[in-house]
């Protein structure tokens, strides 16, 4: 009897991982093959999901090396022109970025010593869908930095 | 007094831990010094909750998984059930990790999240796991994440390579692609990246098939296998060093299933 119902666990056990990892691979497959869901993934690389909870939810879903993803960095010097910033690892101001094209400002330092209205311009696209945003990083001594969206388009 | 007899899933969750927390030390240098940074430039985004922009939060939540190590020390008695309640934690740390705006785009924490699940599964139950379950749910760990990278390269830019080009024949400083811009004309490079990112698509798709590969085909699952594991070992060779941290845990996934599958 309680062989019995160790094996009625274990089979529980598999079917419930067999079970995740295929809903999983139905949401990735569905994501990138229905417009509208394509979009949400897009939102999701620019952090502009609907809400926190959806991000979360997509969040989990392997996605390396997904889009074809832009990013630009500008920002004001001290003489008030806009000027490009480069990519201290590629050198480049503008570019392709593999994954996540917010990293160019979140992952790299941004010297509000040097510049002011930093602003960061993404594009990802996926078989002629297109997503741009525009978000401006700014300097507060008591919170740091700032990430706002500045303008978007669909 | 008997000591508890030695519980035959270890060894095989023992390699996955492992390069699940080898994983997290790759990324020491790069991710220390810029959490360590950004602990007095934190981001604040409004969309996010205080605690996914807390580089605090972000760093004992990378530095846990080291932490937890000794918990292999412990003894035979109670070790499943303290390595459960382990992975458990872990699992949450590289949650708060994937869903943290400094670590969010990093495929290490994807990784991780599925692989500290896997653990938890082989884990949890008093009796050992089927080995076909073993070997089957490593697979299609391995499987799902190629398949959400082989799904976002179909796209023209991908198929033309001009992504692969920008990104690696352009962009990367590596050895091994100042070696192909010094080896080959800058007119033969674009048409060079086009083949490596249709490579790189089909390798991806190759990958994604894992988990289908039928049980009661020895040659074939070893084959398929073992053919992974050489285009995963590639991938760790044309890449930097820190591509070892999303590569090492999906490796030993890999050893897992060739180690426990059901024809040995």
């Amino acid at each position: 009897m309680r062989m019995r119902v160790s094996l009625a666990r274990k089979a529980m056990r598999e079917k419930l991982f067999y079970g995740i990892l295929l809903a999983a691979a139905l949401a990735i497959v569905g994501s990138m093959t229905m417009p509208v869901l394509i979009e949400r993934r897009m939102a999701q690389y620019h952090l502009r999901s609907a809400s926190y909870a959806e991000w979360v939810g997509l969040q989990l879903l392997p996605s390396m090396y997904s889009f074809s993803n832009h990013a630009e960095v500008t920002a004001e010097n001290k003489e008030g022109n806009r000027v490009a910033v480069e990519n201290a690892y590629t050198e480049k101001a503008a570019g392709r970025v593999n994954h996540f094209p917010l990293r160019r400002v979140l992952f790299e330092p941004v010297d509000h010593s040097q510049w002011s209205d930093v602003q960061i311009r993404v594009r990802s696209r996926l078989r002629g869908q297109e997503l741009s945003s525009s978000f401006v990083v700014t300097h507060d001594e008591q919170l740091g930095e700032l990430l706002e969206v500045r303008s978007e388009t669909p | 007094m008997k000591s508890a007899p030695a519980d035959r899933r270890l060894p095989t969750v023992a390699l996955v831990w492992f390069a699940l927390v080898l994983a997290n030390a790759v990324k020491w240098q790069w991710l220390s010094s810029m959490l360590m940074w950004r602990l007095d430039h934190p981001v604040s985004y409004e969309p996010f909750p205080g605690w996914a922009t807390s580089p605090g939060l972000a760093m004992v939540a990378w530095i846990f998984p080291f932490l937890t190590l000794p918990v292999w020390l412990l003894p035979q008695r109670f070790l499943r059930q303290s390595l459960l309640c382990v992975a458990v934690i872990n699992l949450v740390s590289a949650l708060g990790l994937l869903w943290h705006i400094q670590t969010h785009n990093d495929a290490t924490f994807t990784v991780a999240v599925w692989g500290w699940l896997w653990i938890v599964f082989q884990l949890s139950g008093r009796d050992d796991p089927r080995p076909a379950f073993v070997s089957r749910s490593a697979l299609g760990v391995v499987s799902l994440f190629f398949l959400g990278g082989f799904m976002g390269k179909l796209t023209p830019e991908y198929w033309t390579g001009e992504v692969i080009y920008d990104i690696y024949f352009q962009g990367k400083p590596e050895p091994f692609w100042e070696w192909v811009r010094a080896r080959f004309s800058s007119d033969l490079l674009p048409r060079l990246a086009a083949w490596f990112s249709r490579l790189m698509i089909f390798t991806e798709a190759g990958l994604a098939c894992l988990v289908l590969l039928p049980e009661r085909i020895r040659i074939l699952r070893r084959i398929g296998i073992f053919t992974g594991m050489v285009a995963i070992g590639m991938m760790a060779i044309m890449a930097n060093i820190q591509i070892l941290s999303v590569l090492l845990p999906l490796l030993a996934l890999l050893l897992v299933a060739w180690r426990k599958s059901p024809v040995h």
